[in-house]
């Protein structure tokens, strides 16, 4: 370049008692210095300035390895007072990673820190952590930390006498501590507390509102998004929280501002947000949180599956699993690897009258158009496709699935959400498809989301055991990448559990038939060869529970089925020609019995013809466990006690996985016939 | 500031670079250099004003980020237009080469100049952001002054991180 610039020696109040003292005579003087690096001629503090805004990942990741002038500013205490890892989603699995450079972040402020900003990967030992080290901290920020727990968080306050400001957004299970973070931090002027607008329970609630009313008198600003209280928790805030200038509840469907309530917040409080008002200048990016938490429930499936296969099965060990598809999301129920897809073919949408009778073909196009045709996947895949070809056997297939929603033009248009998945399989299957409208309007990130659950659900049915998924959502990618396995002890203790029941039941059973106490447990494989499974089922609730059905009519394949649900109603059984709706008995888990154990006792014991129904007013989900012979290793017929002249067999020996392809081919081929 | 300006009659003031150019401004322009602001309310404004630490191509550069914000903000535009407009000016008025970049992010620190330091350090910091070490020394022309053994000990610093 060559430019001058002359060495500022001084600081700016130096700079300007010069100038000052020179304005009055012109000096002609051309210093001439050879020209530096500009950047080594920055102030420090300048340079403190731009690297800081970098965040604390790169400043140490990077910025730090530049130059020893910007390592000594990455160095100097003050640069560390905020800490912000916002945003640090393309670091997928890495998490631990994230938290170890947190630490090394929180270690260079040497206590100094005032702010600090994380994004998903905080666990309850990061916040001791900083707890223990930064007393002087006045902003704590956490997005999207499902690793947090109220404990932990009302732990670490008792450490940040300073607090003032508070901004919990999409933390789980954060609000039992609310109250006793109130009461360790006096100083609170700010506190932020967003829920996902796609919660799993919608009851009303008022506790984190009469925690806040009772703990947090001292606040000016409050922040309460998708919050499930009512009026009585909101009064119990005005009551208690005197100086509130603005006040946020956005998406507190169940407040009624209607009357005096609305009316003593507009005279009150000088900046307020009502529920159905604009979420667009939200400064916390809502979209992402409500995905990433429909993302949580997708893991958690998934991991439970993973862990459930693990315990209770012979077959699948984690090291094989993890050996055969390093990096990449795993199940041993079903295996789960998703690909970013890259194609936007995207056709102009159009608007899908909801009343219209030709719904599905118009979803059919509209799917379509937005996945592009398939030529244009094969284009831009063919490198994945190339080399996941070899991979796809009779059990795997290629997902792509995506979620529509439509909104109309203005707030009154009509507002649709729908759902697309194909299932590419080997040459020897036509592909499985399901296509929904949904009886609901969400926002297209969770419609993807819900996409993805259903294809899994539908392959789980077809008995896939493998997934390849792609898709073209960048945001569910990450997510689905990002989040960290968490680990369940309760669930292997439930394994355990469910182990000695499935035995005491196979027995009773046995003695039914007449046989010895021991032997359909021998035959459908024993402690070796049983295999649990592990499955949850989520049916959204649905303003028209009578137009859909959560799973159609079937029977299970497996010998036994434990199903454990939160107490709302949809399980019906088929009995004497009609269906009859399960009870929800508290304290009980309800048991079936599937084809395995249909087969062996030659019909004697019937598999029970079911069906899953979703509820209007509330979200069902249901856990359930089947227990399953062996795929290979088992010939399954009548046993010969069940046979005589008189009951001659009824099923021809197959083996399970013979069984389950004899079901499937049936299913397909015929669909009139009874599933 | 905009009331001062309509009360008296338009001032001007002679600001003068480092390489001796010397430039004409109105005092609406003056003023947003926060550095000048208080030389002229101490009436230490006259003749001209030398600024040693800016050459008279970023003066130039400088002159004319204030000027348009100054005529922006008093053009009777609704606040929106006006902010619509800024915005493609400052986005336009940043396409410029790395090193003017930096001149420019030390004048405005120089010259206490908030909106242009703060639109600077934002384009700058956007520079850096997600390009490896290399590629900003590189882009900025600055040298590995790293020892062998400094170098080493930075490596080893967050080898552990990758565990």
């Amino acid at each position: 370049m060559g430019k001058k610039l002359k060495r500022l020696k001084n600081k700016k109040k130096k700079a300007k008692a010069k100038a000052k003292a020179k304005a009055e005579a012109a000096s002609s003087a051309r210093p001439t210095p050879p020209p530096p690096p500009p950047w080594l001629e920055l102030p420090p503090e300048v340079t403190a300035n731009i690297l800081h805004r970098l965040g604390a990942h790169d400043m140490l990741k990077s910025a730090q390895e530049v130059c020893t002038t910007w390592r000594n500013v990455c160095k100097d205490p003050s640069i560390w007072r905020v800490i912000d890892m916002k945003n640090l989603g393309k670091y997928h699995d890495m998490s631990v990673y994230l938290e170890t450079t947190c630490r090394q972040a929180v270690d260079r402020s040497e206590g100094q820190l005032t702010d600090i900003y994380i994004d998903y990967f905080a666990t309850d030992e990061l916040l001791q952590y900083i707890s223990e080290r930064s007393s002087q901290l006045r902003c704590l920020r956490l997005g999207g930390c499902y690793g947090v727990s109220g404990d932990g968080l009302s732990e670490a306050a008792k450490r940040f006498p300073l607090l003032e400001e508070l901004h919990l957004v999409f933390v789980m299970s954060c609000n039992d501590g609310i109250e006793a973070i109130g009461r360790s931090c006096p100083k609170l002027r700010s506190f932020t507390l967003s829920e996902s607008s796609y919660k799993h329970s919608q009851l009303p609630c008022n506790d984190d509102a009469l925690a806040i009313a009772k703990s947090m008198p001292g606040l000016h600003h409050l922040q309460l998004l998708g919050n499930n209280m009512t009026n009585e928790g909101l009064q119990a805030i005005l009551d208690g929280c005197l100086l509130l200038e603005s006040l946020d509840i956005r998406r507190c469907f169940k407040v009624d501002l209607s009357g005096d309530l609305g009316k003593r917040i507009t005279q009150k409080i000088k900046d307020s947000k009502h529920p159905y008002d604009s979420m667009e200048d939200c400064e916390w990016n809502t979209d992402i949180f409500d995905c990433k938490e429909n993302i949580r429930f997708v893991r958690t499936l998934l991991d439970f599956a993973v862990h459930w296969t693990l315990k209770c099965g012979g077959q699948t060990t984690t090291g094989e699993i993890r050996e055969k598809w390093t990096g990449s999301l795993l199940a041993g129920w079903v295996g789960v690897k998703i690909e970013r897809l890259r194609y936007m073919a995207v056709k102009e949408q159009t608007i899908i009258d909801g009343s219209s009778t030709d719904e599905t073909k118009e979803e059919e196009e509209d799917f379509r158009s937005c996945c592009g045709d398939e030529d244009e996947v094969e284009d831009t895949e063919e490198l994945t496709k190339a080399d996941l070809k070899d991979d796809l056997d009779d059990y795997s297939v290629k997902m792509y699935f995506k979620g529509v929603s439509i909104a109309g033009p203005g707030d009154s248009g009509s507002r649709l959400s729908g759902i697309g998945v194909v299932m590419e399989r080997s040459c020897n299957f036509s592909p499985i498809r399901v296509q929904k409208k949904l009886d609901f309007y969400v926002e297209e990130s969770v419609a993807d989301y819900l996409a993805l659950l259903d294809g899994l659900s539908e392959a789980a049915e077809n008995n896939i055991r493998r997934v390849f998924a792609f898709t073209e959502s960048d945001i569910l990618y990450y997510q689905v990448s990002n989040f960290p396995a968490p680990n369940f002890p309760a669930t292997s203790e439930y394994a355990k559990q469910l182990r000695g029941l499935t035995s005491k039941i196979l027995s009773a059973l046995s003695i039914g038939l007449g046989l010895e106490q021991e032997r359909l447990e021998k035959e459908v494989g024993g402690m070796e060869e049983l295999l649990l499974q592990f499955k949850i089922n989520y049916y959204p609730k649905c303003p028209q529970p009578e137009l859909t059905l959560g799973v159609e009519a079937h029977t299970d394949v497996s010998a036994l089925t434990f199903i454990l649900h939160n107490m709302v109603p949809g399980l019906q059984l088929f009995c004497e020609g009609k269906w009859v709706t399960a009870k929800c008995v508290p304290n009980s888990i309800i048991m079936h019995i599937g084809d395995t154990i249909e087969i062996l006792s030659n019909g004697k014991y019937k598999s029970a013809l079911h069906r899953g129904l979703v509820n209007k007013e509330k979200v069902r989900i249901s856990w359930a466990v089947f227990c399953e012979p062996p795929k290979e290793k088992i010939v399954l017929k009548p046993l010969p006690e069940t046979v005589s002249e008189a009951e001659p067999p009824r099923f021809p020996p197959r083996t399970f996985s013979q069984h389950i392809m004899h079901k499937l081919f049936r299913k397909s081929e015929d669909s009139g016939e009874e599933k | 500031m905009s009331s001062s300006t309509e009360l008296t009659e338009k001032k001007v003031f002679l600001l003068k670079s480092l390489d001796g150019v010397i430039f004409e401004v109105e005092e609406s322009v003056a003023v947003q250099l926060e550095v000048i602001r208080e030389l002229i309310e101490g009436d230490c404004a006259r003749p001209f004003i030398s600024l040693y630490n800016v050459t008279s191509e970023i003066l130039a550069l400088v002159i004319e980020y204030c000027k348009h914000h100054a005529e922006t903000c008093s053009g009777g535009t609704s606040a929106t237009i006006a902010d619509e407009d800024l915005k493609t000016f400052d986005n336009e008025f940043m396409n410029v080469d790395e090193n003017i970049l930096l001149e420019l992010c030390s004048a405005a620190d120089y010259l206490d100049i908030k909106s242009l330091f703060e639109l600077t350090c934002r384009t700058l910091a956007s520079l850096i952001k997600d390009r490896t070490i290399i590629e900003v020394r590189k882009m900025f022309n600055v040298e590995n002054d790293f020892s062998v053994v400094e170098e080493k000990a930075v490596r080893k610093e967050f080898a552990w991180a990758f565990k």
